[in-house]
């Protein structure tokens, strides 16, 4: 088979999602690439949970192919999960659940295998899913060495007694699926790929990794689903590199305890979701009224107020591009596939440095929380650039003009020579507050037109510059156009939008007059990308802009993009 | 030269005529003159309100930022930078209204910074509101009818955060002051320093006289390091007492740190992106 999509459900805290990422590793180290799509509550124990993988020989960054197999643990998963091919699919289920659940129309096989008995017999009633993982890989005929050994890398701190129980659970899952009821399925075996290790991640430990690439620090952060990974994955790495995280009281704290970290000379963030970034947007003000780096990672979920907190949405680029008072100059990135999370936070650090001011990197709760396969990061990594924050001696001068004509440069404190006044009150050269009319206008002319370069860059990457249909996506969604667009034969074309601030008007125009349509997809009510390029396209090819918008916190399937896309073409 | 030279700015100072502020900012400069730490060494941070002003009068880095928030900023800085002499200042609404959650969680977490709590029982720059330091009964303009909570108490809150050094200082006790914020700048940990500053325009009744009158000084026998005695201490003058009324060797956040480097965050090289591999690695 080319590829093959499995669903494994339970209730949470039984180790559904250790056994998906088992899986998804295993995959991952034999040449294939993984997308896994989590269905998870906002509990710990009890409440429903599912993996679903995609297991594909090329690299894919969303879900929608239908399900072959699913292992389920609970009857939700069963009964939930009938968006199946009825052609093949077949549920296995826990036996404990005594009864098989239902499916509506399509009438897919069913069979009950003892994984909780097996856990039971081997000493380890938390095997459960241990067993199903022996069941799964016998019957992908897939390497059981391989699953071993990554049972031994998950188990061995736990002692001998939980290896061992976990290995002979898996022992007898293997031989559940020599049963006569799977002879039938002997083509489950997926076709042979070159044998290459790659990394499965999510996107949420690609940002992180792209901020240490960029040479960040110090981040000061306060839990919050689903951006937690970035601040614990920081704290876990940075203290060896000789940097710090702070777990903060208050989203306030962490994003003005970043500015006066950057303001002490050192590349800094903090990382939330929609409500902290409601509560940090003061500190955006101030970093760029005081002309101070900060980066800003926001994983989206559904708002308003604590809205879904496990669900996704986009609807917070209005409050990143405006969502202080007053106006001020600001970046808005947003990556687009775990490769983008990576390198674009890398550059957000380049970028803040660079201008010397706030930088959000807009990334959401799918492309944050659901693993996938990626090729190495290695050839995105670049060394950190940017000096402004560290000139060294600058001499005896009393004071320095920190914000004097054409001065980019930023004395720490600790910096002999670079005294100066640093103030989120209007300002003079010399950071002094000055209330002087001709002052605030050349102060605002400053800070508002320091892009003047940044904006003639490309903020839209495509293949092609012109064609019937242009479908402008970003975050998560940008993978599920490209997986709904390869069924329309290249057609269309697709374009990640990455940067929205500031937002590269130029290329839009361009891209305006080569394209008959543009379909922006993004999920928010009042489509928010959609109005911004409504903003700023050129007036007589408004008729040109289309929207497709969802808001139910759900991801989009292929059929909703690819409907839409072939409405227009 | 006088030594408080060495940290005057010319910048025009704002504050009204017998502000007590102007005597923070005398004993804070002087302090930091007679400690010999370099200008550039020192970075003043304040909040929102008259006493906002005092990094702006200093001649040091001087940070101000957003109402409330100077202590988060302020511990940025020294986190960032371990080298620096860190001071916080603020007023008692920037630091006991607005900024609370953060007074207490910069007590808790004990990074070596001193604060600076210039208290005058008022919101001065807002032209005179009651502040949560402001006592019952007191008539402003946002309690024409009088206040009718009571006060908060800033150093019994601190002891019970934690806090490892807590002391009281007056506007007009100059040399206990200076004394005082030199303990607590040598301090290493975090140090509260609530200081009686009057305002003399919105609170006249708590002016110089009044507090001369009504302040003690917690004598040679106050014991320092007895943490219940502290508590004792502070009823029995109801909270109206100079000195230092508590001190503890706790060691500050940063010595706590596993892997503590000596190295300021500042001094890494971030040039060096090779440990990449190692990490990606350990997603495969």
């Amino acid at each position: 088979m080319k590829t093959f999509t499995l669903i494994i459900g339970g209730t949470q805290g039984e180790g559904i999602v250790s056994a998906g990422s088992i899986l998804a590793k295993a995959f991952s180290r034999s040449g294939y690439y993984t997308y896994t799509h989590r269905t998870f509550a906002s509990r710990i124990k009890g409440g429903h949970t599912r993996s679903r993988i995609e297991i594909t020989p090329y690299k894919n960054a969303a879900a929608g192919t239908s399900a072959n197999l699913i292992v389920a643990f609970d009857k939700k998963t069963a009964e939930t999960c009938f968006d199946f091919s009825p052609q093949g699919c077949i549920i296995v289920a826990d036996e404990k659940l005594g009864t098989m659940p239902k499916g509506p129309a399509c009438h897919p096989e069913n069979i009950f295998l003892p994984f909780s008995e097996a856990s039971a017999k081997a000493g380890n009633k938390l095997a459960k899913t241990t067993a199903a993982l022996g069941f799964l890989c016998r019957l992908l005929k897939m390497n059981e060495d391989l699953f071993r050994e990554l049972l031994a890398e998950k188990y061995k701190k736990k002692g001998g007694s939980v290896l061992q129980s976990n290995l002979d659970a898996f022992s007898a899952g293997v031989d559940m699926a020599e049963m006569p009821f799977f002879k039938k399925y002997e083509n489950f075996k997926l076709d042979t790929v070159p044998s290459v290790k790659r990394p499965v991640m999510t996107g949420n430990y690609a940002l992180a990794l792209g901020a240490l690439a960029g040479g960040c620090r110090f981040i000061s952060a306060y839990p919050i689903t689903p951006a937690s990974e970035i601040m614990e994955y920081m704290s876990a790495k940075l203290p060896a590199m000789g940097g710090l995280m702070v777990q903060t009281e208050d989203e306030i704290a962490a994003v003005t305890m970043a500015i006066g970290a950057s303001y002490g000379g050192v590349r800094s963030m903090t990382s939330t979701s929609g409500p902290g970034l409601s509560l940090m947007m003061e500190g955006m003000g101030l970093a760029a009224m005081a002309e101070i780096p900060l980066v800003v990672i926001d994983s989206q979920r559904v708002g308003p107020s604590t809205g879904l907190p496990t669900k996704v949405e986009q609807s917070d680029f209005d409050t990143a591009l405006c969502g202080g008072h007053g106006e001020y100059p600001s970046i808005t990135l947003s990556p687009y596939s775990l490769e983008t999370c990576f390198s674009l936070t890398r550059k957000a650090f380049d970028l803040a440095d660079q201008f010397s001011c706030p930088v959000f990197v807009m990334s959401d709760l799918a492309l944050g929380l659901f693993p996938q396969t990626v090729d190495s990061f290695e050839s995105l990594a670049k060394d950190p650039s940017g000096e402004n924050s560290a000139p060294g001696d600058l001499g005896e001068g009393p004071y320095f003009m920190r914000y004097g004509e054409n001065c980019k440069v930023r004395p720490a404190p600790g910096t002999p020579g670079g005294i100066h006044y640093t103030t989120g009150l209007e300002h003079g050269p010399l950071g002094a507050p000055d209330n002087s009319p001709e002052n605030r206008i050349g102060m605002m002319k400053r800070r508002m037109e320091k892009f003047d370069s940044l904006s003639k860059d490309p903020g839209i990457a495509l293949e092609k510059t012109s064609g019937h249909l242009l479908v402008i996506a970003t975050g998560s969604v940008y993978g599920i156009c490209q997986k709904a667009l390869l069924g329309l034969g290249g057609e269309a074309v697709l374009g990640a939008l990455h940067r929205l601030k500031p937002f590269p008007k130029e290329q839009l125009s361009a891209l305006s007059e080569s394209f008959d349509s543009i379909l922006v997809v993004e999920y928010n009510y009042g489509g928010q990308i959609y109005e911004l390029l409504k903003k700023n396209i050129q007036p007589e090819s408004l008729g040109k802009l289309h929207s497709l918008i969802k808001f139910s916190g759900e991801p989009f399937t292929l059929f909703e993009i690819t409907n839409k896309a072939k409405e227009l073409m | 030269m006088a030594i408080i030279d060495a940290y005057t700015n010319e910048v025009e100072q704002t504050w009204c005529p017998g502000c007590g502020h102007y005597s923070v900012l005398r004993a804070l400069k002087i302090a930091l003159a007679r400690l010999e730490i370099q200008n550039h060494q020192a970075a003043i941070v304040s909040g929102i309100g008259c006493s906002g002003r005092i990094g702006g009068y200093t001649k040091a880095y001087g940070f101000h930022g957003i109402h409330g928030r100077s202590l988060p900023v302020a511990q940025g800085i020294k986190l960032a930078n371990k080298k620096l002499t860190v001071i916080a200042a603020g007023g008692d609404g920037d630091g006991f209204a607005i900024g609370t959650g953060h007074a207490m969680h910069a007590i808790k977490r004990n990074i070596d910074i001193t604060y600076l709590l210039m208290n005058n029982q008022v919101y001065g720059l807002t032209k005179g509101h009651t502040s949560p330091l402001s006592d019952l009964n007191f008539v402003s303009k946002s309690t024409p009818l009088g206040q009718v909570e009571d006060p908060l108490r800033p150093s019994l809150l601190a002891l019970s955060a934690g806090g490892g050094f807590i002391a009281q200082g007056f506007s007009g006790k100059q040399e206990e002051l200076i004394e005082l914020i030199m303990k607590g700048i040598l301090h290493k940990g975090f140090s509260l320093i609530n200081i009686f500053s009057p305002c003399v325009t919105f609170n006249p009744g708590k002016g110089y006289a009044w507090l001369r009158e009504n302040l003690v000084s917690l004598g040679e026998d106050h014991d320092k390091k007895d943490y219940k005695g502290a508590f004792g201490a502070f009823l029995e003058t109801s909270g109206l007492f100079t000195g230092l009324l508590y001190e503890n060797d706790a060691p500050d956040y940063q010595s706590r740190i596993p892997l503590v480097s000596e190295t300021p965050l500042t001094d890494l090289d971030i040039k060096n992106t090779r440990f990449l591999d190692g990490l990606i690695e350990e997603f495969i």
